[in-house]
């Protein structure tokens, strides 16, 4: 991988100053702002790989960067420096998108664990030279793409939910191979969101947005006595 | 309640400052010259005045 590139936003130099010591310690190519007028000119400027990102900024939040980093065709992920757990959790878990946070005071050594192993998260699947491939599936007239979530039916989009995508991605990644409902649901279940009196409706609503002909499904077939597949071409 | 709020951000923001610069010190990144030792006296002092107005107020 090349060097991951770095775009800290901090109004405090010396916070910013020591967390930039480190993350070029660690061989990452580091730029540094302080305001949200230049962190987001520094986003089409230095176009990084990730963000840390303080939400207290003199010129206003920092959830404006935010927004506009995890919007932008190409997602950057961001860590997160607050002051408060219950604002993170807000920031972090619900409506904006970042990925990661840590909370103030903060120890350096932390924040670059917690770079590190994002950089990790998000380079999966990554080449050397740091170009990272188009993580898409074609099946049929169905185009499923991993990195934004999106599946397309003859070039239209399916419109799926998160748990349909999911179910979709499952069964794709491994065409021709059967999924016992309990084998599913061990997949996906982790967050306890699917029971197994809901998964079919799931499979059903999937199939009413990928199949021409949801009763007679073509993608996403039933195998009887066992459970689903997704069917080979 | 908002004086408290932006309080608790001033000294977040103070040991933040302390902590960082002190595991810098320690993991050989932050050279410890006296005026940046000056600089983490003073933001010390800062967040002892705020504890200390938060226990008097």
């Amino acid at each position: 991988m090349q060097r991951p590139r770095i775009l800290v936003v901090d109004d405090e130099p010396q916070i910013a100053e020591v967390v930039e010591a480190y993350l070029e310690r660690e061989g990452m190519i580091v730029e540094v702002c302080a305001s949200v007028a230049a962190a987001l000119a520094a986003l089409e400027r230095v176009a990084p790989d990730l963000l840390v990102l303080d939400i207290t900024l003199p010129d206003g939040s920092g959830l404006a960067v935010l927004r506009v980093a995890s919007s932008s065709s190409r997602r950057i992920p961001t860590i997160v420096l607050t002051a408060r757990a219950t604002e993170a959790d807000r920031v972090v878990g619900l409506e904006l998108g970042a990925d990661d946070y840590v909370v103030k005071p903060f120890s350096p050594r932390e924040l670059v664990a917690r770079v590190r192993a994002l950089l990790r998260r998000t380079s999966e699947g990554m080449p050397p030279g740091g170009v990272r491939p188009s993580r898409r599936r074609r099946v049929g007239d169905l185009e499923i793409d991993y990195d934004f979530h999106e599946v397309s039916v003859a070039g239209l989009p399916a419109g799926l939910t998160a748990t349909e995508f999911r179910i979709l991605a499952l069964l794709a990644e491994n065409p021709g191979e059967v999924f016992t409902r309990a084998h599913l649901l061990d997949r996906l279940g982790d967050d306890g969101a699917i029971f197994e009196r809901t998964l079919d409706r799931h499979i059903n609503n999937l199939r009413k947005k990928i199949e021409k002909d949801p009763r007679k499904p073509e993608h996403v077939v039933t195998v009887y006595g066992v459970g689903y597949k997704m069917r080979k071409l | 309640m908002r004086r408290s709020d932006e309080s608790g951000h001033e000294l977040g923001n103070l040991l933040a400052v302390a902590l960082a610069n002190v595991e810098g010190m320690l993991d050989g990144l932050v050279e410890p010259s006296p005026p940046k030792l000056e600089a983490l006296a003073d933001a010390l002092r800062r967040a002892r005045d705020i504890v200390q107005r938060g226990e008097s107020g």
